[in-house]
């Protein structure tokens, strides 16, 4: 008796939920119609390629065709595996971004705090302006700006010099590539990266700062109380996708700054199929390599909505 | 609840987690282009509906002053001449490889491509549907090229196959001079200071940086690009970067040998006692023209009208002055080895008709004009009355261009190829003309060129497709390993003293199965016939 009772009151819910969903979707369909741009881009430039990963266990040969080409197995993946510059390239990967994380991720977050704080708005525009323009400016630019300042005449060896430093171009010297990688790279995305944080800001609750003065806490203490755990949010969210790219170093600005003497700190992943794959014309090695990137990429993303979900009850799903 | 809304908002904004290239295969195109009607007796101008694409780098020095081939006076004059009609298509300035590279993936191809088809293999491209075997195209539709092929032994050899595939409608140079336009210079006004005579041997070398260095305080008695200190001193050591043949004819990887160590060990000497630019992992174009403008730099490397003429001229009225000479050697009475020298067939600037194309009859024939004597003509000095008079039956270039204020070579481009590079033959008397002012510059070419450099420069060897998917996978290692060993024992940050375990290093890399690989095609090379 229980037993067909449950069946059909399980069989009437799934009526219902297929009438909700209609009436749904007759109630907002012009959301549903406006979003349906975004569905088709995803599937279309993001899902859709990802069948041509495929290519990654062939010797690809585009007249071939994927049809055409012939299968390989894992091939390509032993031989990035196996390369005596595999150990190195992955470490200084991994080096490289963790340090952008560690030290670059709370930069912006405290220039957007910082900027918070200030009450004269004319001061802080002009602070927000100077501190996105070298976002826009060209990454060769800001290359060569890198190196004429760590040349050994440039400003950076002056002041390094006043400290006992020997006269040097750093740029040779393979131990300061990353903390020149890590601060231009600060320089350069400071400002634009305070743009979310002060968006997230403008949203806390007014009334929160005047319950706090009321309860006597000064500015620190708002800011401690108050301001953090009000875009800690939009913080962690930031967090997991900067995790999920955690080998996504991209190649333009290594390439730009490196050379055979800082191979030893600077040659990362993509400097290292970019020599290897587009000046050779490797498709299937390239692709191979970069399928390994994204499933390490992928992992790390899973993880750290994993770790945050228990800790902070937020996260992405 | 409010706070997860949130959170999904900024997250769909933001995820672009994975994205990986898409590879999609389209069809190929199969349908025949009309026929190419000749009219009787001459062959141009042809008549025929159809239209060709070009795919070609557009010149840097053209590309500011046309936005298309299309429109500068050669493109005009040669629809006029051969009746065809192209559309061309360029990369843009600076990506020719990574666009190259998506106009192959993408599997449609133009129908003539201007291209390096040697680096990319020219035997599997044929083989793999990309570019037309040409030996029939050629016979039936190409006899100006046909001819000059049959003429000369050398050009045949260069520009086909191991098969006797031919592939390219070639870009050669006239002259054994024209093959090198580059070459080390020193101050000469900063020698005859120090009464000294132009330097031969790598021992007056290093006397005169030492002296630049101690008596004239020059503040970097030498620097170059990273790339040409292995030119520059390497001939005397019987090295290079990469693989030459030595005294035997056998051939050998540069890096690999034992008087490599020789070579680097002269560079640390010269390292440590600052006569060499602290900067020299870095040394570019640019870097090196503020060195020689500011009076800092001694000797470098250099090329000849680009650079040498370039300075002098910025440099007149001054007492700067600058002059090539020859490439070092270890003892004197020898001649030097090796040379920034090229091959006279240059596979960048030769182009292939591709396998799609609709009419290969009309493409052969369009390229084929440029290696007939109104052609050559054409391609070299442009138009007769216009940019060149005949004068003792030889071309020389009119006011319209020698006067012009760009200079004879960049305003040459609008009308001719003859100061840059493209499919035809590139005619010496264009090149003397352009090295002729300021004079410095011809005398430095003849400097340079007098090396035995051919004996020594690897050919033209082409791998099989199988050879060339195992050597990729070595020189990406060996390349890589060699260049960073070399700037370590030239600075400093390796010991010289581990120069066997890198000799050891370079074998565990298989150097030896690379060298195989090499020596097979070179006497694959030799055996085309």
């Amino acid at each position: 008796m229980d037993k067909y009772a449950e069946q059909s009151v399980s069989v009437r819910l799934k009526k219902n939920k297929i009438y909700l969903l209609e009436a749904e979707l007759k109630k907002n369909w012009l959301l549903y119609l406006m979003f349906l741009p975004i569905v088709v881009y995803y599937l279309l430039f993001a899902y859709k390629p990802m069948y041509g990963a495929l290519i990654a266990f062939q010797d690809y040969e585009p007249m071939k065709g994927m049809a055409g080409s012939d299968w390989v197995g894992f091939r390509h993946f032993i031989d990035f595996f196996t390369n005596y510059y595999f150990w190195r390239i992955l470490k200084n990967t991994v080096v490289i971004s963790v340090s952008t994380i560690i030290f670059g991720f709370p930069a912006p977050i405290i220039l957007a705090l910082l900027l918070n704080e200030v009450t004269n708005s004319k001061f802080k525009r002009v602070v927000q302006t100077i501190s996105y323009i070298p976002h826009f400016i060209s990454m060769v630019v800001i290359c060569g700006m890198i190196k004429v300042f760590t040349a050994d005449n440039g400003i950076i060896m002056d002041v390094l010099c006043l400290f006992g430093v020997e006269r040097q171009p750093l740029l040779n010297n393979a131990s300061a590539f990353v903390p020149i990688y890590v601060i231009s790279d600060i320089w350069q995305g400071v400002g634009w990266g305070t743009i979310i944080y002060l968006a997230a800001l403008t949203n806390i609750d007014q009334s929160l700062y005047e319950a706090a003065t009321i309860d006597g806490a000064n500015r620190w203490q708002q800011t401690l109380h108050v301001t953090l755990p009000g875009i800690e949010p939009t913080i962690v969210i930031m967090l997991i996708l900067r995790l999920g790219s955690i080998l996504g170093i991209g190649y333009e600005k290594i390439i730009l700054l490196y050379s055979p003497l800082t191979y030893d700190t600077a040659d990362v992943i993509s400097s290292f199929v970019y020599r290897r794959g587009l000046q050779e014309l490797d498709w299937s090695y390239s692709t191979a390599v970069g399928l390994f990137n994204s499933v390490i990429n992928f992992a790390f993303l899973i993880l750290a909505n994993a770790i945050s979900r228990r800790v902070s009850e937020t996260s992405l799903w | 609840m409010q706070k997860r809304k949130r959170v999904l908002m900024i997250a769909l904004a933001t995820v672009m987690i994975l994205s990986l290239t898409a590879c999609s295969k389209t069809e190929k195109e199969t349908s025949s282009g009309t026929t190419v009607k000749l009219t009787e007796g001459t062959i141009y101008p042809l008549e025929c509906d159809d239209e060709l694409t070009y795919w070609a780098q557009l010149d840097t020095n053209l590309s500011t002053q046309v936005s298309n081939f299309g429109e500068t006076e050669l493109a005009k004059e040669l629809e006029k001449r051969t009746g065809v009609k192209i559309t061309y298509i360029h990369p843009a300035q600076g990506q020719q490889t990574e666009q190259f590279n998506l106009l192959v993936a993408s599997g449609k191809l133009p129908d003539i491509i201007q291209y390096s088809w040697y680096g990319f293999g020219a035997q599997s491209a044929i083989d793999n549907g990309y570019i037309l075997k040409l030996n029939d195209v050629l016979e039936k539709w190409a006899p100006n090229l046909s001819q000059l092929l049959a003429e000369n032994d050398q050009y045949d050899r260069m520009v086909k196959t191991d098969e006797g595939s031919y592939y390219v409608f070639p870009f050669f140079r006239g002259d054994k001079k024209d093959c090198i336009y580059s070459g080390p210079v020193v101050r000469k006004d900063w020698l005859d200071q120090l009464g000294m005579e132009i330097p031969v041997t790598i021992e007056d070398w290093d006397t005169m940086l030492r002296r630049f260095k101690d008596e004239l305080n020059v503040d970097i008695p030498l620097s170059a690009r990273l790339n040409h200190l292995y030119s520059m001193f390497g001939g005397a050591y019987g090295v290079s970067q990469t693989y030459v043949l030595n005294d035997q004819g056998k051939v050998v990887y540069g890096p690999a040998e034992d008087s490599f160590k020789d070579f680097v060990t002269l560079l640390n000497g010269w390292y440590k006692d600052g006569l060499l630019d602290v900067n020299i992992a870095n040394v570019d174009a640019k870097t090196l023209e503020t060195y020689v403008l500011n009076d800092r730099l001694g000797a470098t490397l250099c090329s000849a009208a680009g650079e040498l003429g370039k300075w002098i001229k910025a440099k007149a009225g001054t007492d700067f002055e600058m002059v090539g000479v020859p490439y070092p050697v270890l003892n004197a009475g020898e001649r030097p080895r090796l040379s920034t020298r090229e091959w006279e067939y240059n596979p960048s600037s030769s182009c292939a008709i591709s396998a799609q194309c609709k009419n290969p009859e009309l493409a052969a024939r369009f390229l084929d004009y440029a290696y007939g004597e109104e052609g050559k003509m054409l391609y070299n000095f442009g138009i007769e009355g216009l940019t060149y008079t005949i004068e003792d039956g030889n071309p020389v270039f009119t006011e319209l261009l020698t006067k012009s204020e760009a200079g004879l070579s960049i305003a040459l481009k609008q009308y001719a190829m003859g100061s840059y590079s493209g499919p035809f033959v590139q005619d010496s008397r264009v090149v003397e003309q352009m090295q002729a002012e300021p004079p410095q510059v011809r005398a430095a070419v003849l400097t340079w060129d007098d090396t035995d450099a051919e004996k020594y420069l690897m050919p033209l060897i082409t791998e099989t497709s199988d050879e060339q998917k195992e050597m990729s996978k070595l020189a990406s290692e060996l390349n890589t390993y060699s260049e960073e060993m070399m700037i370590k024992f030239v600075v400093g940050a390796e010991s010289l003293e581990n120069f066997e375990e890198y000799q050891k290093q370079l074998q565990d890399f298989g150097v030896d199965r690379a060298l195989e690989i090499k020596e097979q095609a070179l006497e694959r090379y030799y055996a085309r016939n």
